[in-house]
């Protein structure tokens, strides 16, 4: 065997052994994405289920604010279907929807002394509060992990393993324009 | 003035120490070195010295190797995404905190030397922990490619981490938690009533309505509703304790997990030149091997 044919047989490898090695990082990348996925459903879930505790102890107290109630366990079954059908537009509006219930629900709730010395309530709204801390952060690591990937798959020449293997983008999930807009000091100090 | 430590055996502390270092920071870590390029320039010269310049194609292919691990701990620094504690992302995330002692331990590393959470030679496979502020990680060191440098204090020749310091961490990441649903209602609730009857004295105390010395069956059933209550509670209080975030050799799945104490940034530099380095030795070898053929 000739040195030419071998230096050919070691660049031939050596190119053979690169291209497994980005397809391997793109699967990576695309399981680091899905689990980050997944790692907010859990949290939705939990969500999903403690919120019927939290309106059933409201209810208790609050008789005057059914529309309020109501309007968070319509956004809570939106969220429920939008994740189940796995349409991220939807889940954004549905979230968004639902945060602000929450916080309608938990800013009339100062209104009802009873319902607020209530302890099942306290640690509802303390529980609530918590999961949805975590899944800002969640939502934050999904978006992280899908730009990466997103980055990833249009690159050269992780875009040629990309297009031929049929990688796929992923959605970001929306932040609500209230929370990405400016604070209106002057509103705040006016209320 | 800071005191030099009195140690009392050196070249043992050296030789277990540099050992360690070169045996927990892994091949890939060490062909990133500069270190490495003389030894390296070294063998090449040995082998073509006594043996003959095509040998050099089997050096080159050591070179691609080294260029392809250290593309993918460049890849990996670049494109892992940051878990926060307090929420504890699962999953194979960068981690970045300070290190701690484990709850209850006050010391631990060589005697003769300030408190270390890690010291090669010594104290290298115990858990220790990762705060970031909003929570906790326990990492398990014994499966970690662990990489240090000298801290900025006087000990400038010691590769150790101390508590307080900064690290990087890179695993798959999992949480114990406190409730993971593996007691249904009914099994607390059995577990509790069986615990509460190894204190029959207690049980008749609080619910003998009626005084007779037993429990009748509305008693009874009022003992079984008071566990149930019990049992939905600490169910309840499991749910909401934060669970424990760990990294382990259980979860790395075969995939790198690396601690540091090098600013992820650097350390994606110094992967990143060495890749480039290893690469142009690999193409340049092969060049040469050709020319001379």
């Amino acid at each position: 065997m000739t040195t030419g044919l071998l230096i050919f047989i070691a660049l031939l490898g050596g190119l053979l052994l690169w291209g497994i090695l980005l397809y391997n990082q793109l699967v990576l990348l695309k399981n680091n994405t899905e689990k980050a996925w997944s790692n907010i459903d859990v949290l939705l879930k939990q969500r999903h289920d403690e919120l019927p505790k939290l309106v059933t102890v409201c209810k208790e107290h609050m008789q005057y604010e059914r529309e309020t109630l109501q309007k968070v366990m319509e956004a809570r079954s939106q969220v429920a279907t939008a994740m189940n059908q796995g349409d991220m537009a939807a889940l954004d509006s549905a979230e968004n929807q639902l945060r602000i219930g929450l916080g309608n629900l938990f800013a009339v709730a100062e209104a009802y002394p009873e319902l607020k010395a209530s302890q099942s309530f306290l640690q509802l709204q303390a529980r609530i509060t918590t999961l949805e801390d975590s899944i800002a952060d969640r939502r934050e690591f999904y978006n992280d992990a899908a730009a990466i990937n997103n980055t990833r798959i249009e690159q050269f020449p992780d875009v040629l393993i990309a297009q031929a293997l049929s990688f796929r983008r992923f959605r970001l999930m929306g932040f609500a324009a209230n929370e990405t807009a400016d604070v209106d000091m002057a509103a705040q100090f006016r209320s | 003035m800071m005191r030099e430590p009195a140690i009392s055996n050196w070249s043992h502390l050296v030789h277990n120490h540099g050992h360690a270092l070169l045996r927990r920071g892994g091949l890939m870590n060490l062909a990133a070195q500069w270190q490495f390029i003389p030894l390296w320039v070294a063998l090449c010269y040995a082998i073509v010295h006594w043996a003959d310049v095509p040998w050099l194609l089997a050096v080159a292919q050591f070179n691609l190797f080294f260029a392809l691990g250290l593309y993918l701990r460049y890849r990996l620094i670049e494109d892992t995404p940051t878990s926060r504690l307090g929420s504890g992302a699962q999953g194979y995330v960068e981690l970045h905190g300070r290190a701690f002692l484990p709850e209850g331990e006050g010391y631990r590393g060589h005697p003769d030397l300030p408190v270390t959470v890690w010291l090669p030679g010594y104290v290298e496979d115990q858990p220790f922990v990762l705060d970031d502020g909003k929570g906790r990680c326990l990492l398990y060191p014994d499966a970690a490619e662990i990489l240090t440098r000298p801290a900025d204090n006087h000990l400038d020749w010691l590769y150790a981490i101390y508590p307080g310091q900064t690290l990087y961490v890179l695993g798959e990441m999992r949480t114990l938690a406190g409730d993971n649903g593996r007691l249904s209602h009914s099994v607390r609730v059995s577990e509790l009533l069986a615990r509460w009857k190894r204190r029959p004295e207690v049980l008749l105390e609080a619910y003998d309505r009626n005084g007779n010395g037993v429990l009748d069956p509305d008693e009874w059933e009022q003992v079984r509703r008071t566990a149930g209550q019990v049992a939905g509670a600490d169910a309840q209080d499991e749910r909401q304790r934060p669970g424990t975030h760990i990294i382990d050799r259980s979860a790395t799945g075969g995939r790198l997990f690396l601690i540091t104490n090098i600013p992820p940034d650097e350390l994606a530099g110094r992967f990143r030149l060495a890749f480039l380095l290893h690469l142009f030795v690999w193409l340049g070898l092969m060049a040469w091997v050709q020319g001379y053929s």
